[in-house]
């Protein structure tokens, strides 16, 4: 299976070299395509220099945007599954290699890189657990499938789902969409995983946009899961 | 607050409601945007199945009739929200001269 890492970086020039080095020395076949954010810092050049390939969006886009450009470049690659891989080093490389293992015996849409299940499950710290609970029992409630960790941002989609992200309207890779997608008839499996904590940059998700990102995310698998097409 | 106040009032915030899921789903908003015309669209609901609060508010303020609070609350909300709106609009045209500008430059490049 061709798999394509993509990696979504907004000024990360702390720790992407870090990170991609780890990436592209534990999985050496996987082919990595860096989607710089419009940094305001020198993650580009940095990369660049290091001789990854790397796409630039000309100002800030959202990770949506960043992804969405990303899985165009693996339509026009021919891949057949596209990771989502952040660039802070919360992601490790190690796990990669099962998660295309599993997509290769289960013929999965989406493979998730799950912190809470395994020997060793992670907790997720306060008000994390309690939306990542949440969004689980919405995604049950709606759905009916069981997901552990919905909001892991480690996951792996199949080439039949390069479309949605790469042309839909609205849909970026995160848990709303990982409903949405299920309705429509996506099979998705979870492998166990352990996450580090990340390693610089800062989280889009702080304060009053996790608020915003709660309300968004409940309201898409509550309601607007139903009329979108 | 009238019997039929509260009647129009529920009307217009289940019009509301349509009117954003049929935006949704013809793909004319994103969830996130839409996120405040329901909230909005409950918030009207609120006042009109229970007009207790709205009498209770505007004791608490000094307004003698509910329903002019009602109006006031609900154009104080609405003022902000496109304030807001001029908000994004000036950041997204900004965006546009820039990208539009990078292209150019791109272009004179190769």
């Amino acid at each position: 299976m061709r798999a394509l890492a993509v990696v979504p970086a907004y000024n990360e020039e702390d720790v992407i070299l870090a990170t991609l080095a780890e990436l592209s020395a534990t999985c050496p076949d996987l082919e990595i395509c860096v989607v710089n954010d419009g940094s305001a810092d020198a993650t580009a050049e940095l990369c660049e220099k290091a001789g990854y390939h790397c796409l630039s969006l000309p100002v800030n886009c959202g990770l949506a945007c960043a992804f969405a450009t990303g899985v165009r470049y693996a339509r026009t690659l021919g891949a057949d599954a596209v990771c989502q891989f952040d660039a802070d080093g919360q992601h490790r490389a190690r796990y990669l290699p099962a998660m295309v293992a599993a997509m290769e015996k289960t013929d999965a849409d989406v493979v998730i890189a799950s912190r809470r299940i395994g020997p060793h499950p992670q907790g997720l710290e306060g008000a994390r657990a309690f939306g990542s609970a949440l969004i689980s029992a919405l995604i049950r409630l709606t759905t009916g499938a069981r997901i552990t960790d919905p909001t892991s941002g480690y996951r792996l989609f199949s080439a039949r789902l390069f479309d949605a992200f790469a042309d839909g309207f609205d849909v970026g890779p995160e848990p709303d969409a990982l409903a949405w997608l299920i309705r429509k008839g996506a099979k998705v499996v979870e492998i166990p995983c352990e996450m580090a904590p990340r390693q610089g940059g800062r989280s889009y998700l702080s304060g009053l946009s996790s608020a915003a990102y709660m309300v968004r995310t409940c309201l898409n698998i509550l309601v607007f899961q139903w009329i979108r097409r | 607050m009238s019997g039929p106040l509260r009647i129009w009032l529920i009307i217009g915030a289940l019009v509301l409601f349509a009117i954003v899921c049929v935006q949704v789903r013809r793909e004319r908003i994103r969830v996130a945007d839409s996120a405040f015309w329901v909230a909005f669209s409950l918030v009207i609901l609120f006042f009109a199945i229970f007009p207790q609060v709205a009498y209770w508010l505007a004791s608490l303020v000094g307004v003698q009739s509910p329903s002019n609070l009602v109006f006031a609350v609900i154009i104080g909300i609405l003022i902000l929200i496109d304030l807001q709106s001029s908000s994004k609009i000036s950041r997204l045209t900004a965006k546009l001269e820039e990208l539009s500008s990078k292209i150019a430059l791109d272009e004179e490049d190769e």
